[in-house]
C-alpha cells in the first residue's frame, strides 16, 4: 500500500518542485501522464464505527457477546446502583460510552510506540504522550466532544467514507468531533483524528470536509505526529546538543543570550520540519481524496477558505449593525481602535515566515491546482446530505459551538457567536435566549468586578475589521449601566423569542436586581 | 524603591502594534531566577499609556550587566524589549511617554548619576541627559529635606522634565530632554541662601514654558527667607522666563497646579497665613491668573470655611472629628467646575498618622461651593515618624511623598472630561496586628456627577498571594499584581470598575 502511495506521492512532490521552479524562473511544466495511481484491493477489512474499531474476523464473537449481553440486560439493570442507572438514562450527547475502552487502547498504543524509540528518549516520550492522553481523556469526560446522532454522525460518515474508499480499515482510527469553534482538525500518533465544529462553519461542501479528513489521515499514514515529537526529543537528547549546552554553561558571560539563540534556532528548525510535513500531508491527502468519488472542483476553494479563516474578519454581521437592529444606542468610542504604540523594530517578515507552522495557503492552492490539471475527476460535492440537510447540520453545529462557549464560561465568545448566528437565523428562539443570557451574565460579572472571568482575557489582532475584537473592546469600555440597559433593550424587543424556562426567568430576575 | 523578584522567562515579544487587543491577565513565571529591579506604569499627563519592567538578564563582563527593558501597552500587550547595559546598581526609577517618544529615568548608585534616556517607538535611543548628583534615595537626611517626585513630568509632544538635587544642599536642578529635537539641559536653581527645606514641584507646561512651584522653608525659627515661588523655564534652553513670589502681605500661596492657555497662566494653590508652607496648616485655596511674564492679572481666594466648611463644619481648619483635610488634588474641569480631593488625617498617639475618609468637594465657575461627598473607608495609618519633628502637616507631606497615605493616584480620562481619584482601604489583621489591603476604591467626577466604587481585594485570584500591589491602569480600571512565592509567579490582572 505504501509503495503505491509513494509513487503518487513522489509524482505530487515533483509537481510541487515544478511549481517552485515555475514561480522562481518562469519554467512551464505540463504533466503528461497519470501512471502509477491505482491501488491494489486490501483484504484486511476492518470496520470503524463511532470511534471504536472491530475486526470482522471477530465479528461473530462480538455478535454472540452482544446477544448474551442483551439477554442479561434486565438482570444487569436491576443490579446497577440507582445513580448509575440515572446517569445512563440521562446520558446526553456529550458523553462518550467507549471511554474505558479508548483509554485501554491509548495505553496499549503508547506501549507499542515506546518500544520503537531510542532508549534515551523512551522515558520522556512516554511522559509527554501520557500527559497528552490524560488531557484528552479529561476533555472527553468533560463534555468537550459531541456524540449526537446528527452533526457527529454525519461527520463520522464522511470520515468512514474516506477510510473505506482508500481501504484503510486496518488502521486503528478513532474519530471525534470537538465542540471548539476554531476552524481546525488534527490527528495524533495513535490514529485519533479530531474535527472541530468550527470547521463546519467555514467549509461549504461535504467534499471540502472530506479533503480535510484526507489531509489528517495522510498525516497519520506518514507518521508525522510521532516523528515530530521523536525528532525534537532526539535532538534534545543528542550528545551534540548536550555538549553545546554544557559549553554555554561553562562560560561566564552572555550565557542567556547564547541560550536564547540556540532556542530560537531550534524553534526555526522545528517549524521548518512542520511545514515540510504539512506539504507532504497535502500531497498524500489529495491522493486519498481522489479515491472518494467526491468532486475535485472545490479543492482549491478549501485553501481560500483556510486562508480567510486565519484572518478572523469573517462575519455575518457587524456589531454596530446588530446594535442598531436591536435599537440599542451606541457610542462611537465603543468601536474605535486604540492608538498604536510600538517599541522596537517589527519582527521581520523572514522571521515571521520562519516561525509559521503551515505553508502559505496560496502556495498550497497552487500546488493542488497544478496537480489536479491532469488528475481532476468529476464527482459529487454531497454524498450523505443535500444542501438543505447540510444547512440544518450547520445550524446545529453553530448552536452547539455557542453552547460550548457558554459551558466554558466564555460569555464574550458565546455572545459573539450568538450575534453572528442571529444574523443568519433571525428570531431564532435558541439564539435569542442564549444571547439574552450572555448579556445578563456579562452584566452580572461586571457588577461583581469579575468581568475578565467571563470574557476573553487575551485576544490580539491587527485587523481593524475584526468584529470579535470590536465586541471585546465594547465590553471593556461600556459602563455597568450601559450593559444592563443593553440587556434590557434586547429583552424588551425579543421577549417573544426568549424561552420562558426557569433558566431564563432567573436571568430576567437577575437583570432586575442589577 | 521597592525591589521585587520576579520572572526571568524569556519573552519573545511581538513588536507589531496591535490595534485591538488586550491581555487582561499576564503571568510571569520563574521567580527569583532574575532580579527584576523595577516595574511600573508609563504615564502621560495623568493618563496610563502602558507598563515597563526592568530586569537583570545577563552578565556582559565582570562589571557590566545586561538589563532587559520590556514595554507593554495599556492592555499588557508586549510592545518590545531593549537591552541596556550598566553596573549592577542600576535602577529604573520612572518612565513616561510624551505622545511621540518614551523616556526612562535611571539611577546608578555606583556612579551617583541620574540619566534620562529617550527612545523612539522603533526602540532607537534618541537622546540622553546625564547628571552627576549627590542625591541618595536612601539617605535619611534627603528623606526628610530633599523630597522630589520620582515620576517624570511630561510636555505633551514636547519632552520630559525631572527634578534632582543640587550637591551640598544648594538647591535643585531642573533636568530636561526631548528626543525629537535632541534638546537637553540641566538648569540649577539656587536660592542663594541657606534653607531648612526646599521642594520643587512640576505644576504645568506647554511647548514654550515649564512651570515649577518652589516652596522654601528658611533657616530661622519663623522661616525667614523662605516662601513660595513660581519658576518658569524655557524648554528650548532652560533659560529662566520668570521666577515670581506667589506670597502676599501676610498670606502665602503654595502653587499645586497650573494650566497654560493662550497668553494666560492659571495657577491653583493652597493658602497659608504662615510662611512655613510645608509644615503649616493650609487655610484655603487661591486661584491666580498671570500673563506669560509672571505678572498677576487676577486673584481669587477662598478659605476652607467657604469651601470645605460648606460641606462639613470646620473648627480652626479641623473637621468635627479633629481631623485635618489633606488636599491631594485640585482639578479644573472642562465644564468650568473645580474638583478637590481631600483625605482626612490626624496625628495618632503612636507618633504616626491616622488616615480617615475621602472627601470630594466641587466648586462652581466662580469658585463657590457646589457639592460635596464623603466616601467612607476604614481608618488607616502612616508611620513616617516625622509628626513630632515638623507637626502633622509636615508628617502628612512626607507620608504622601513616600506613598504612605491611602490616596494612590489621580487620573484623567483621555479627553480630560473626567477625573478619577484612587485610594486603598486597609484593615488590620486580627492576629498579626499588621495592616493588609482590604479594598481598592475610586471616586470619579464626570459631567457634574460624583460616583464611587470599591472592589474587595480578596478574591479567588489572590487567595494564596504572598503579596499584592496595585498599579494605575487605563480609565475605568486598575491593575492588581499578585506575587505567589510558592509558585514563583507574578500574576497581573485588570479589574474593571463600575463607576
Amino acid at each position: 500500500l505504501h509503495e503505491k502511495f509513494l509513487s503518487d506521492f513522489i509524482l505530487y512532490r515533483f509537481f510541487q518542485t515544478q511549481t517552485y521552479a515555475q514561480q522562481g524562473g518562469g519554467f512551464n511544466y505540463l504533466p503528461s501522464s497519470e501512471s502509477g495511481r491505482t491501488y491494489g484491493k486490501l483484504t484486511d477489512f476492518q470496520m470503524i464505527y463511532c470511534g471504536q474499531s472491530f475486526n470482522p474476523n471477530s465479528c461473530l464473537r462480538a455478535f454472540v457477546a452482544l446477544l448474551v449481553f442483551v439477554l442479561l440486560l434486565p438482570c444487569l439493570t436491576l443490579a446497577q446502583p440507582k445513580s448509575l442507572l440515572k446517569s445512563k438514562l440521562t446520558r446526553d450527547i456529550y458523553g462518550y460510552d467507549g471511554l474505558d475502552q479508548y483509554k485501554r487502547f491509548l495505553d496499549s498504543s503508547l506501549k507499542e510506540s515506546v518500544r520503537d524509540k531510542d532508549k534515551n528518549i523512551r522515558k520522556i516520550y512516554r511522559e509527554i504522550v501520557s500527559a497528552r492522553h490524560e488531557g484528552f481523556l479529561e476533555e472527553l469526560a468533560d463534555s468537550s466532544f459531541l456524540f449526537d446522532s446528527e452533526v457527529s454522525a454525519y461527520l463520522n460518515k464522511i470520515f468512514q467514507h474516506v477510510v473505506k474508499s482508500n481501504q484503510l480499515n486496518q488502521y486503528p482510527f478513532h474519530f471525534f468531533v470537538s465542540r471548539t469553534s476554531l476552524s481546525n482538525a488534527y490527528c495524533t500518533e495513535d490514529g485519533t483524528i479530531v474535527c472541530n465544529l468550527g470547521l463546519l462553519s467555514l467549509l461549504e461542501t461535504e467534499s471540502q470536509i472530506a479533503l480535510v479528513f484526507s489531509h489528517e489521515i495522510a498525516h497519520y499514514l506518514l507518521k508525522h505526529p510521532a516523528q515530530s515529537l521523536t525528532s525534537v526529543l532526539e535532538k534534545y537528547q543528542s550528545d551534540e546538543f548536550i555538549s553545546e549546552l554544557k559549553s554555554i554553561k561553562r562560560e561566564k558571560y552572555n550565557t542567556r543570550s547564547k541560550l536564547e539563540t540556540v532556542a530560537l534556532q531550534n524553534a526555526f528548525n522545528v517549524r521548518r520540519h512542520n511545514r515540510a510535513q504539512e506539504t507532504a500531508a497535502d500531497s498524500l491527502g489529495i491522493i486519498l481524496y481522489l479515491k472518494t468519488g467526491y468532486s475535485t472542483t472545490s479543492i482549491p476553494r478549501v485553501f481560500d477558505l483556510l486562508d480567510e479563516s486565519q484572518e478572523p474578519a469573517v462575519f455575518n454581521t457587524t456589531l454596530r449593525a446588530f446594535l442598531e437592529k436591536e435599537n440599542i444606542a451606541t457610542n462611537q468610542k465603543w468601536f474605535e481602535a486604540g492608538k498604536t504604540m510600538t517599541f522596537g523594530k517589527p519582527v521581520s517578515q523572514e522571521i515571521t515566515e520562519s516561525l509559521a507552522t503551515h505553508p502559505d495557503c496560496k502556495k498550497r492552492k497552487l500546488y493542488a491546482i497544478n496537480y489536479l490539471r491532469n488528475t481532476a475527476v468529476a464527482g459529487q460535492d454531497f454524498k450523505f446530505a443535500g444542501e438543505e440537510m447540510i444547512a440544518l447540520i450547520k445550524k446545529k453545529a453553530l448552536d452547539d459551538q455557542i453552547l460550548f462557549a457558554q459551558h466554558n464560561k466564555n460569555m464574550s465568545l458565546c455572545l459573539y457567536q450568538a450575534i453572528q448566528g442571529d444574523a443568519l437565523y433571525s428570531n431564532d428562539i435558541f439564539i435569542s435566549t442564549i444571547l439574552f443570557g450572555a448579556l445578563v451574565s456579562i452584566a452580572d460579572a461586571q457588577k461583581n468586578h469579575i468581568l475578565f472571568s467571563v470574557i476573553d482575557k487575551a485576544y490580539q489582532t491587527e485587523d481593524t475589521k475584526d468584529e470579535y475584537a470590536k465586541l471585546l473592546k465594547m465590553l471593556e469600555t461600556v459602563s455597568l449601566s450601559q450593559i444592563i440597559s443593553m440587556a434590557d433593550s434586547y429583552y424588551q424587543k425579543n421577549k417573544t423569542f426568549i424561552m420562558p424556562e426557569q433558566r431564563v426567568t432567573s436571568n430576567l430576575d437577575k437583570l432586575k436586581q442589577l | 524603591m521597592k525591589k521585587i523578584f520576579i520572572a526571568s522567562a524569556v519573552i519573545l515579544c511581538n513588536t507589531k502594534g496591535a490595534l485591538y487587543g488586550q491581555a487582561a491577565q499576564k503571568i510571569l513565571d520563574g521567580v527569583k531566577e532574575v532580579q527584576v529591579h523595577n516595574i511600573g506604569a508609563i504615564r502621560s499627563a495623568g493618563v496610563v499609556k502602558g507598563y515597563f519592567s526592568f530586569y537583570e538578564y545577563d552578565k556582559a563582563d565582570k562589571h557590566t550587566l545586561i538589563y532587559k527593558l520590556s514595554l507593554m501597552d495599556e492592555n499588557l500587550n508586549p510592545l518590545g524589549t531593549k537591552d541596556i547595559t550598566g553596573s549592577d546598581k542600576k535602577q529604573l526609577l520612572s518612565s513616561a511617554y510624551d505622545g511621540r517618544n518614551f523616556c526612562f529615568k535611571f539611577w546608578d548608585n555606583d556612579e551617583n548619576t541620574i540619566e534620562m534616556k529617550v527612545f523612539n517607538q522603533q526602540g532607537e535611543e534618541l537622546a540622553s541627559n546625564v547628571e552627576n548628583t549627590k542625591y541618595e534615595p536612601t539617605n535619611m537626611n534627603n528623606f526628610f529635606y530633599q523630597a522630589v517626585d520620582p515620576e517624570l513630568s511630561v510636555i505633551d509632544n514636547g519632552g520630559f522634565i525631572n527634578y534632582s538635587f543640587y550637591p551640598e544642599n544648594k538647591g535643585f536642578f531642573v533636568n530636561y530632554v526631548d528626543g525629537t529635537t535632541k534638546r537637553k539641559w540641566n538648569k540649577a536653581y539656587d536660592p542663594g541662601h541657606g534653607y531648612k527645606i526646599i521642594q520643587p514641584t512640576f505644576v504645568g507646561a506647554d511647548q514654550t514654558i515649564i512651570l515649577t512651584a518652589v516652596s522654601i522653608i528658611g533657616k530661622g525659627d519663623n522661616g525667614e527667607r523662605g516662601g513660595n515661588f513660581l519658576l518658569a523655564n524655557d524648554p528650548k534652553n532652560g533659560a529662566e522666563v520668570f521666577n515670581v513670589s506667589t506670597d502676599g502681605q501676610g498670606s502665602f500661596m503654595s502653587p499645586i497646579s497650573a494650566t497654560v492657555a493662550g497668553d494666560k497662566i492659571s495657577v491653583i494653590g493652597l493658602m497659608y497665613t504662615s510662611p512655613l508652607a510645608m509644615t503649616a496648616t493650609p487655610e484655603g485655596i487661591a486661584f491666580v491668573e498671570m500673563d506669560r511674564k509672571g505678572k498677576v492679572l487676577n486673584k481669587v481666594a477662598r478659605s476652607f470655611d467657604q469651601t470645605i466648611g460648606k460641606f462639613q463644619a470646620l473648627d480652626k481648619f479641623k473637621f468635627e472629628d479633629k481631623s485635618f483635610p489633606f488636599i491631594h488634588q485640585i482639578s479644573q474641569m472642562p465644564d468650568g467646575n473645580t474638583v478637590m480631593l481631600i483625605e482626612k488625617f490626624k496625628s495618632s498617639f503612636m507618633g504616626g498618622l491616622s488616615l480617615g475618609n475621602m472627601v470630594v468637594i466641587v466648586l462652581d465657575k466662580n469658585y463657590n461651593y457646589l457639592q460635596g461627598r464623603e466616601i467612607q473607608k476604614e481608618v488607616g495609618t502612616a508611620s513616617v515618624g516625622a509628626a513630632q519633628v515638623g507637626g502633622s502637616y509636615f508628617a502628612a507631606n512626607n507620608a504622601k511623598n513616600h506613598d504612605q497615605l491611602d490616596y494612590l493616584y489621580s487620573q484623567y480620562g483621555e479627553d480630560k472630561s473626567s477625573v478619577a481619584f484612587s485610594f486603598v482601604e486597609r484593615e488590620i489583621k486580627a492576629r498579626k496586628g499588621v495592616y493588609s489591603l482590604k479594598s481598592f476604591g475610586q471616586i470619579k467626577y464626570e459631567n457634574g456627577k460624583i460616583t464611587s466604587d470599591k472592589v474587595p481585594f480578596k478574591n479567588e485570584l489572590n487567595e494564596d498571594a504572598t503579596a499584592t500591589w496595585v498599579y494605575p491602569a487605563k480609565t475605568g480600571y486598575f491593575l492588581e499584581a499578585n506575587y505567589f512565592k510558592k509558585q514563583k509567579q507574578l500574576k497581573m490582572n485588570f479589574v474593571k470598575l463600575n463607576n
